[in-house]
């Protein structure tokens, strides 16, 4: 046996005298504040947390497929993707990167794939495929591409391809641990990536020409960053207090610097702000973000971005707000349905949908419906305006992104 | 009751079943969390922070079988939180004093000790992670990965550079007195 291998089986011992596990005397104390702490309800979270790590992709086993079977159905494919591709292809005016614009193809994750739907017919069509594992592509905002993850052999990196899921070119991401929003710039030159609640806090800006990404200097620790519209001079983020379980939204420059807390405002005392959920509105004017209020309720407030004092535009509880692309409504979801409010004042509250349905919404760029992925894994198109919903004649695991495009 | 018992009746608001998980994890959490952190003060803030969160989340924890590795995970990184509000705050802080007898002649064990103690001082907290979930919770390095959130290959990395730092710290120590068989001090 060698010393570095003796080293090895020693380590363990060695590491335990020197960190000896014995009840540490602030056990009680942990006790007591639990007592005193309320839990989260169950159905706030968005994706119940998920077992860890990988996700075992079952890739299923195809059958032998006969020759003139297979190819028929690979000239079908070859012309769902023409038609695509001159679907889209042909749009040559760009919508603007926020507010309402036509609606386009979705793209969605599905098993380790991606695809790309034609919402008007239902046609899904592979539009990233192969043995790696393609997630969590999401449209840039102007529709000509969409960003994606692969994971590769235990590495993961930042993908883009052109909006069929061709001229596939991998970003620089070196150094970047643990990221997973994506927030394209509104000039599409740029990705914002950022971890969750439980990564290391890490914000980048990932240019899409293949350069080398860089991680802003903030601070701080940083969550699911975003672009403030209209022209992403500044980025928006939720970032942990000094108390636990108390988050706060910080808003600061592009290049990282004159970093300011938007919420809570100052001289305002700390709520249990569990699960801040957020999101610009699309001028820029305002953030929307959930918040309890004085009874302990989660409720949906509007802060101006410049800062301001919050005001809830919400009565029932709510979480998850997503601002119409007019930025007229606001939809999120309660514990008895999903619903949208007005953004005016007085903010008429409005469920489209009853029960405990889903949380995971998404607004069509048109801001005609939403599409929300139900508990039970069905795609409702949601009117925002109180009409009866449908069921989507496509289907998806994931909640799809909507490709932009320009009004005709 | 066993674990998932206690997990269900906590995610039901169940107080004493989820004093019940705290007792059974509290011990080894605050051990990984002072390697982490090397600081006895700030390991406590970590796993204070750590359980009231799991308490707090715990009706969001879909599969009660995960509930270790989801309480590792909120453990390791309220540790890399409090590790970054120290650098932020270039506080010097005092490291913990390793519990070794002052005399010279400590034992060729007690003197590894050190000399690991010493090691691991160079390493940052994220690495230091990856040894600490490795090593002291014995986790195969796959789940590692899985509760840091990185990919197999750079848990492997960092470990694979944790281990030299510690082996050439332990057993090529910087220039000093020379122990000799006997576990004296030349």
């Amino acid at each position: 046996m060698t010393m570095g291998t003796r080293f090895e089986r020693d380590l363990p011992d060695l590491l335990a005298d020197l960190y000896p596990e014995s009840a540490p005397s602030y056990r009680d104390d942990i006790v007591r504040r639990i007592a005193t702490t309320r839990q989260r309800p169950a159905w706030t979270f968005p994706e119940r947390w998920l077992p860890m790590g990988v996700i075992t992709l079952t890739r299923q086993t195809i059958s032998p497929v006969p020759w003139r079977t297979f190819g028929l159905l690979a000239a079908l494919a070859l012309l769902l993707a023409a038609a695509m591709a001159l679907y889209v292809g042909g749009q040559r005016r760009l919508p603007p990167a926020f507010g309402p614009a036509a609606n386009g193809a979705l793209v969605v994750g599905d098993g380790g794939d991606i695809y790309l739907i034609d919402p008007a017919t239902g046609d899904r069509t592979l539009a990233i495929g192969g043995p790696t594992i393609d997630s969590d592509p999401v449209f840039s905002r102007d529709g000509t591409r969409f960003a994606f993850y692969r994971e590769d052999g235990g590495r993961r990196g930042l993908f883009v391809a052109d909006a069929h899921g061709q001229g596939v070119a991998e970003l620089s991401t070196t150094g970047l641990a643990d990221v997973g929003a994506i927030d394209w710039s509104p000039d599409g030159s740029s990705i914002l990536v950022s971890g969750n609640d439980t990564g290391p806090g890490m914000v980048a800006i990932v240019p899409v020409d293949g350069s080398a990404a860089r991680v802003l200097d903030l601070g701080i620790r940083a969550e699911d960053a975003v672009w403030v519209p209209p022209d992403g001079r500044e980025i928006l983020f939720r970032t942990p207090g000094e108390v636990p379980n108390v988050y706060g939204l910080v808003v600061a420059r592009a290049d990282g610097t004159g970093s300011h807390m938007l919420v809570p405002p100052p001289g305002t005392a700390a709520a249990d702000w569990s699960g801040l959920y957020f999101a610009p509105s699309p001028d820029g004017s305002e953030v929307a973000f959930q918040w309890r209020d004085e009874s302990g309720t989660l409720k949906i407030f509007l802060v101006p971005t410049a800062g301001g004092t919050p005001r809830a535009i919400t009565t029932v509880e709510s979480v998850l707000p997503r601002w119409s692309p007019d930025g007229a409504r606001i939809a999120f979801a309660g514990p008895d349905g999903f619903y949208a409010v007005g953004t005016g004042d007085p903010a008429p509250q409005t469920r489209l949908v009853a029960g405990s349905r889903g949380l995971l919404a998404r607004w069509a760029p048109d801001g005609t419906h939403l599409v929300l992925l139900t508990d039970g894994g069905k795609m409702l198109l949601v009117d925002p305006t109180g009409g009866p919903s449908v069921e989507a004649t496509w289907s998806a695991t994931n909640l799809p992104d909507w490709q932009r495009l320009a009004a005709p | 009751m066993d674990q998932h018992g206690l997990i269900e009746r906590a995610q039901q608001g169940d107080h004493d079943a989820f004093a019940e998980l705290v007792d059974s994890a509290i011990a080894r959490l605050d051990a990984a969390a002072r390697l982490i952190l090397r600081d006895r003060e700030l390991a406590q803030d970590a796993v204070q922070d750590a359980l009231l969160r799991a308490w707090r989340d715990i009706r969001g924890l879909r599969d009660p079988g995960r509930f270790d590795a989801w309480l590792y995970r909120l453990t390791v990184h309220a540790c890399l939180d409090q590790a970054r509000r120290r650098r932020r705050r270039a506080v010097e802080v005092a490291l913990d004093p390793l519990h070794l007898p002052g005399s010279p002649d400590s034992s060729g064990d007690l003197v590894r000790r050190d000399l690991l103690d010493q090691a691991l001082r160079t390493l940052d907290p994220a690495q230091r992670a990856v040894v600490a979930l490795h090593y002291l919770l014995d986790l195969p390095l796959r789940e590692v990965a899985e509760v840091l959130g990185i990919p197999l290959g750079t848990a492997k990395s960092r470990l694979h550079y944790a281990l030299e730092t510690m082996r050439s710290g332990v057993l090529e120590p910087p220039a000093g007195p020379t122990v000799v068989p006997g576990g004296q001090v030349a």
